[in-house]
């Protein structure tokens, strides 16, 4: 196991969530990222509406509260780095860099190559309380991301205007009213305390990356917030614009869809699955439970398997889902149910993988076998939020049938 | 439905689907004929217009494919191939005036319903499946990865509506552009898709025959009046959204 140079920030595990500096972190990938940042953009022909800027300005409050709470501007660049963004650095008085990063090299695009460090723009402005502009970007063709601060302050109001609410009682797996009996022989705790022992952070040693290769893609031990913001700001605005409500939330469903493929794909191919979890699996039910473990360590919240009808349904509820709880401290309560997109994606990819496809036969997974075999229509599954913590439900609950 | 109502339905239609209203004698029997103005209708709306009147009767001139001459018991309808520049209904004298009006407003509902007025003239019909196909063979020539169809269509969906304020399903089989949408179109892709696709759009425009041969045989009533409604209610919803935006501006 490689060991990091830079300090290792205090994670607080508390229902589910991972808290660092008291802020909400989970993991996601490149694919995740690429992905929500597309649906993003996609708004920029939208009159007094600037997705850049809100890509931007997401991660700028929630820089500026770390430090509030003590964080030196020391502390902020190594956790950048732990957090698997890049190595970010100064230049001279006015310019930044990163020659390695997350947003400027392992996100892939549809669109003709644009700068795209909006997260590192946002984190610098945080950091400096200057407005900031990126010069030049590695998706463009530069050796490394460039950054130049301006004069200007940069004010940025708050957007976390509620309190963070968590459930304090979650229920035991598979004691809960309403839950099937399993017979299964997986060991969630077990596999919670190997998930948290990985070396799930930014490289440093030479050569010094801050990125986070692992499973086949490259994570990122991202804020929750940021995600909430960028996503519910964005479909709102969609909404607002008049666009159907299906169509609005399609974009961010997807993106939880590839994220199954990409990451769940990818850990379920792994050495560390085939060495700790596959070989307590009896069938491909027993694949789901040991997921939901991993799940559990990513700080998505608690995942708790209700039913499983093998091929047919999957029934699962989230306490304290990152989404739910994270949609009631920027919004009121909303009556819409299907209100986390990523928890629908991810759940609907996660039955996918084994029910139609077949991840224990080890696919490769490339573009290619997402579109014609993963993403086909044929054969696939569908699924429905019943229960949403962003509508005042005690939890999520997603439904995944045929 | 009293006079006044009747009055108020005919100026409705009249400002929606150009008509002309004349009798014709033929063998001492009297008709009172409704001419429908054709020449403003793009090929999707002759398409829809052509199929719904399909479902009013039964063809008499089944063998015809360009031409309809359908048979009710009230009236009779005179359809021709795209390109003719009217058809008619023709009502039988003892047709009541509800009646009339009654298929009159039907008639004009299929276009409404389509959200598209009679003056915005589209010229260009696109296959959704074939602009797929080309824009993923134009991407991999360039070296960049192909695209899942679902996802060229939902990203299509969304920003061809927010471009153009109009919305166009690309979940469907077939696309109807006017120029300025064409335009956006081509934009669109370039921009988002980094697929610069100028030449292969124009060899995308379906010939007006093979468009409406394709539409004839896919379509059935069911589906076609589905369809428009959730196309109106989409774009509805857009229409009335831009115009809340505008009002505070």
């Amino acid at each position: 196991m490689d060991k990091p140079l830079h300090s290792t920030p205090q994670i607080v595990t508390v229902g589910g969530q991972r808290l660092i500096g008291g802020l909400s972190r989970v993991y996601h990938c490149n694919h995740y990222n690429a992905y929500l940042q597309m649906a993003v953009l996609m708004t920029e022909y939208l009159p007094q509406h600037s997705p850049q800027q809100l890509l931007t300005e997401a991660v700028t409050p929630l820089i500026q509260e770390l430090r509030k709470r003590g964080y030196s501007q020391q502390q902020l660049l190594e956790e950048y780095s732990y957090c698997g963004f890049g190595v970010l650095r100064q230049i001279d008085a006015i310019h930044w860099e990163t020659p390695s990063s997350h947003y400027g090299q392992s996100l892939t695009f549809h669109g003709k190559p644009q700068k795209s460090c909006f997260f590192t723009t946002g984190y610098l402005q945080g950091l400096l309380d200057r407005q900031v502009v990126e010069v030049a970007c590695q998706v463009e063709g530069s050796e490394s991301d460039r950054f130049q601060v301006s004069e200007l302050p940069c004010i940025v109001n708050p957007y976390l205007v509620y309190p963070l609410e968590l459930t304090p009682e979650i229920p035991e797996r598979f004691s809960f009213s309403g839950c099937q009996e399993f017979t299964t022989q997986i060991d969630e705790p077990s596999i919670i305390a190997a998930v948290n022992s990985l070396p799930l952070y930014g490289k440093k040693e030479a050569p010094e990356t801050g990125l986070i290769p692992a499973f086949g893609v490259v994570l990122t031990h991202h804020f929750a917030d940021y995600y909430n913001q960028i996503s519910y700001q964005t479909y709102w605005a969609l909404r607002n614009a008049g666009m159907p409500e299906e169509d609005s939330k399609e974009m961010f469903i997807q993106a939880g869809h590839i994220c199954a493929f990409n990451t769940f794909g990818g850990i379920m191919k792994s050495p560390e699955w085939h060495a700790i979890v596959a070989p307590h699996c009896r069938n491909r039910e027993d694949w789901l439970h040991g997921m939901i473990a991993v799940i559990n360590a990513l700080g998505w919240g608690i995942f708790r398997v209700e039913r499983i009808v093998p091929e047919k349904e999957f029934i699962v509820r989230v306490y304290n889902s990152y989404e739910g709880i994270g949609y009631r401290r920027i919004f009121l309560k909303t009556e819409d149910k299907n209100m986390s997109f990523l928890g629908m994606g991810a759940t609907l990819g996660l039955v996918h993988l084994l029910w139609k496809v077949d991840i224990r036969e080890r696919p490769d997974l490339t573009h290619d076998f997402y579109v014609k075999q993963f993403n086909n229509p044929q054969n696939s599954y569908t699924v429905e939020q019943s229960h949403a913590i962003a509508a005042g439900d005690e939890y999520d609950r997603f439904i995944v049938s045929k | 439905m009293n006079f006044r109502n009747l009055a108020l339905v005919f100026v409705e239609i009249n400002t929606t689907l150009k008509m002309k209203r004349y009798r014709s004698v033929s063998s001492c029997v009297t008709y009172q004929v409704y001419e429908f103005d054709l020449n403003g209708l793009s090929l999707e709306q002759y398409a829809k217009l052509r199929i719904f009147v399909q479902t009013l009767g039964y063809n008499s001139y089944p063998s015809q494919l360009s031409v309809l001459h359908i048979k009710h018991p009230l009236f009779f309808i005179d359809f021709p191939g795209y390109g003719f520049p009217t058809a008619k209904i023709s009502f039988y004298p003892q047709t009541v005036p509800e009646k009339v009006n009654e298929y009159l407003e039907m008639l004009n509902g299929q276009l409404a319903f389509g959200g598209v007025s009679m003056n915005e003239k589209s010229s260009y019909v696109i296959k959704v499946g074939e602009l797929f196909k080309a824009l993923n063979g134009k991407r991999v020539s360039q070296g960049l990865s192909e695209i899942d169809s679902p996802l060229i269509a939902s990203k299509l969906g969304i920003l061809f509506a927010l471009k153009t304020n109009g919305y166009v399903n690309f979940k469907g089989e077939i696309i109807d552009l006017n120029d300025n949408q064409l335009i956006a179109l081509q934009e669109i892709l370039d921009q988002h898709f980094n697929a610069e696709m100028s030449v292969e759009l124009r060899q995308l425009i379906a010939s007006m025959e093979h468009f409406i041969k394709s539409a004839e045989a896919a379509s059935s009533e069911t589906t076609v009046v589905s369809e428009k409604k959730g196309l109106f209610n989409k774009f509805k919803g857009l229409f009335k959204s831009k115009l809340h935006q505008e009002s505070h501006a």
